[in-house]
């Protein structure tokens, strides 16, 4: 076996050229693929990201009606001996309410249909960073009377901080609700979406607004650990009252969000099925190529003596080889444009922005550094070179000696 | 001439060799401009629906509308307007709107939505959300009937309405007063743009023009279809002298990411073409490597016995240009076949409907390209072709004629 694998070895460096060309051109398409998926899976990554660490969180409790109808007669309370038994729990980072309902707010100027969002100022903070996206004024604190406005929503109704927002909704059980509220900040929320409609008021005084004392629409989860949803689910659902709350997963509640990742994904993985497409037949070209000029060299190895089988595995090392190299070079030199971009996301500017907001994307490209995606790539390679690999090995247990010699 | 019969021989004289190619070049390209025409159809789907559902090609508003929708900014003598408009050359259909944000509301919930005050018999010229109302979900305001409202089937299920249900709107009138009126449902209707039609409801203009207090003979906005979309830009000056109190703008500048997404979808179109041509170039620079190695001993004959090497270097020129064309007719042929079979049936999504719609495309999507990008591809082909054929042409020029003859 040494003995073959150093005569393959050899072999590849007799003719550079070809060598150079077929590890360049696999080098190439490896590149491209990576690089692209990087960006998808990084893009995707960071979609899910916001999704759940901005707003669904990992898990929730909810009234068992309030996911198909959400609407703040379906609201609940719940003990909070078992809400602090969840809090001790080592799988939980945190555990708080929200109520959050739709009210029509004005400025007297305009008006516009937004989500309220009541919340725990400084258990919200500890997961969606919320407290980071003010941008001007202060943030809100439990026993406020005020409320913090989004950017865009801001603009929309033209208020500033310290103006006066009305706010008028229905309640609990019917009840009217309308408040008058001073704007004590204004925050630029990260989804487009969010920041064009949505408001926060403390717990408490939404509470207030909507006649919906001690209750909230959910009890929100963040995990440390994303793996371990499934099983912080099925304990939080043993120890609730299956009849009136339900459990919620984040895949659960981001299911569009999901399906178009999925519809994206599965576009970028036709791309790169028909760039390796073309990629196959190269290697498939030069395979041929290197059989057909060897047949002479190979004829002459089986009249002095070589087993068949023994030259077929020189070739199929060769070939290994070959790929491996490939699969190589593509890798080491795509990993300096990961890294620079995993640092340095790319941000779009200008009118691209827009384009991006509608779809509710992020106006950034960050880059996922997993292995798996290089991984992938390099299995999908050498699946190519392997289906390649068959040709030389029949054509030399088939060869034809007597003729293959007077090649 | 003579070289061009050579060269065309040549290629086939190694029918295996040549055919590698031809498939590598002709399948890279049935990937690219299929993926290419999906993309250039659903960006087509995704404009046209733009235009018959939400924008129309060209709108007219108080100049300052469209900084807070205030139900104030109105534009004046509509009527007038209106009339100019439809004599107006290249004109097709024209309505006017009265629009206001509130909220709608059920015994079971309250959500934000737009309100749009429309003429049945004017809008359904212009927009087509008439068509997407199946015959079991009532109509777009057939029956006279007062107080009548026209909302989406994703709204209706969030506030758990349906035909004949009464959904209260609440929203502030033309003096700035809270105000609010019932209204039955009596139609149904389905976009492809599931966010739009969850904001979206559609009442009579005059009911309400009544509700909202509004003076007589005016309106939020005007909205025109023209008899072709591209000429839009050209006319907006025009009526813009015309309607010196008011603001015109067609639809690139309404909704300026449909002008966007296209030129998007061209640079990736344009991108990944490059990327499969590039990897189409070092396969092509690999075989015409190949093909001048192996025939050393040929061009060291044909040196030999006068061939200049000017020739020579034109001969593996005229070589790979050849296979490129003959993989590129193969594969655009294919490639039209494909599309233009999947143009007419479609290409139906709808196990992932629910992610296309949320972001406002269409489940079935219809492939197509246009003529000219055929065109386009095959001078990418050739030049792919010449650009790789250059480093193995320059081999075939550095052969001594007396060692040539000599190799094996």
């Amino acid at each position: 076996m040494k003995t073959i694998v150093k005569i393959a070895w050899r072999n590849i460096w007799r003719n550079k050229r070809r060598t150079l060309i077929t590890v360049a051109s696999i080098m190439f398409a490896l590149f491209f693929a990576i690089i692209m998926r990087g960006f998808q899976k990084g893009s995707y990554a960071k979609m899910k990201e916001n999704a759940v660490e901005s707003y669904s969180g990992y898990l929730q409790i909810q009234n068992k009606d309030y996911w198909d109808d959400k609407n703040i007669n379906n609201t609940m309370d719940i003990d909070p001996d078992l809400v602090q038994e969840f809090r001790e729990d080592s799988r939980v980072r945190v555990v708080f309410p929200r109520l959050e309902s739709f009210a029509l707010a004005s400025s007297g100027e305009s008006t516009k249909g937004i989500a309220v969002m009541g919340i725990d100022p400084d258990q919200e903070d500890e997961m969606t960073q919320v407290k980071s996206y003010l941008q001007e004024g202060q943030f809100i604190e439990q026993n406020d009377k005020s409320i913090l406005v989004a950017e865009g929503l801001a603009k929309f109704l033209g208020i500033k901080v310290n103006d006066t927002l009305i706010l008028f909704s229905s309640g609990y059980h019917g009840a009217t609700a309308a408040g008058l509220y001073p704007v004590k900040g204004i925050l630029k929320l990260p989804t487009p979406e969010m920041n064009r409609s949505t408001a926060y008021l403390p717990l408490l005084e939404a509470q207030n607004l909507f006649s919906a004392y001690d209750r909230f629409t959910s009890l929100i989860f963040d995990l440390y650990d994303m793996d371990q949803v499934e099983e912080v689910a099925s304990m939080v659902s043993s120890k609730i009252d299956q009849d009136h709350y339900s459990v919620m997963g984040w895949q659960a509640m981001n299911k569009e969000l999901l399906q178009m990742i999925e519809t994206d994904n599965a576009g970028g993985v036709i791309m790169i099925a028909i760039l390796y497409m073309v990629i196959a037949f190269g290697i498939f070209g030069t395979v041929l190529m290197m059989t057909n000029e060897r047949i002479r060299e190979f004829s002459v190895m089986i009249s002095v003596g070589m087993q068949r089988v023994k030259l077929a595995t020189v070739v199929v090392v060769e070939l290994f080889f070959l790929t491996a190299l490939a699969v190589l070079a593509g890798i080491i030199i795509s990993l300096p444009v990961m890294f620079y971009f995993y640092y340095n996301p790319i941000e779009f500017s200008g009118d691209a922005v827009e384009v991006m907001q509608d779809f509710n994307f992020e106006p950034v490209m960050p880059m996922s550094i997993e292995p798996s995606i290089f991984v992938f790539q390099g299995i999908a390679i050498s699946i190519l070179s392997l289906i390649a690999m068959s040709y030389p090995t029949i054509k030399i247990l088939k060869l034809d000696v007597v003729n293959g010699l007077r090649s | 001439m003579v070289l061009t019969k050579i060269a065309w021989r040549s290629i086939w004289r190694s029918k295996m060799r040549s055919s590698v190619v031809i498939f590598a070049i002709a399948s890279g390209l049935l990937g690219g401009l299929f993926s290419s025409a999906w993309m250039n159809g659903m960006a087509k789907q995704r404009v046209e629906n733009t235009f018959v559902y939400e924008t129309g090609h060209m709108q007219i508003h108080h100049p300052d509308y469209a900084e807070n929708k205030d139900v104030k900014k109105t534009i004046t003598e509509v009527e007038a307007k209106l009339n100019e408009l439809s004599d107006y050359p290249g004109v097709r259909a024209v309505t006017k709107r009265i629009l206001v944000t509130g909220m709608s509301a059920t015994a079971n919930k309250n959500m934000g939505v737009s309100i749009v005050g429309v003429d049945p018999k004017e809008e359904k010229e212009v927009f087509n959300i008439y068509q997407r109302i199946d015959s079991s979900s009532g109509t777009f305001f057939d029956l006279k009937k007062k107080n009548s409202i026209v909302i989406s089937k994703a709204l209706a299920a969030e506030l758990k309405a349906k035909l004949k249900s009464k959904i209260v709107l609440t929203f502030q009138d033309y003096n700035g007063e809270i105000t609010g009126a019932a209204f039955k449902v009596v139609g149904l209707y389905k976009t492809d743009n599931n966010p739009w039609d969850k904001m979206h409801v559609f009442v009579r203009n005059e009911d309400l023009a009544r509700v909202l207090e509004i003076p007589e003979d005016q309106a939020h906005e005007i909205v025109t279809v023209l008899d072709d979309f591209e000429q839009a830009e050209f006319m907006v000056t025009d009526l813009q002298s015309k309607f010196p109190d008011a603001k015109v703008e067609d639809w690139a500048e309404l909704s300026p990411y449909l002008s966007l997404m296209s030129g998007y979808m061209d640079t990736m179109m344009g991108l990944f073409m490059v990327i499969i041509l590039g990897a189409l170039g070092f396969g092509i620079v690999n075989t015409m490597l190949m093909v001048v190695l192996e025939r050393t001993k040929e061009l060291g004959m044909l040196m030999a016995i006068g061939m200049t090497r000017k020739r020579v270097f034109m001969m593996i020129m005229l070589e790979t240009i050849f296979l490129a064309l003959v993989g590129g007719i193969v594969g655009e042929l294919i490639s039209m076949i494909v599309i233009n079979y999947y143009n007419k049936s479609g290409i139906d999504l709808s196990f992932v409907g629910e992610g296309m719609e949320s972001v406002g495309y269409a489940a079935i999507t219809y492939p197509m390209l246009e003529g000219y990008r055929y065109i386009q591809i095959t001078i990418l082909v050739v030049v792919t072709a010449v650009i790789a054929s250059i480093y193995p042409a320059i081999k075939a020029l550095k052969l001594h004629p007396a060692e040539a003859i000599r190799s094996i």
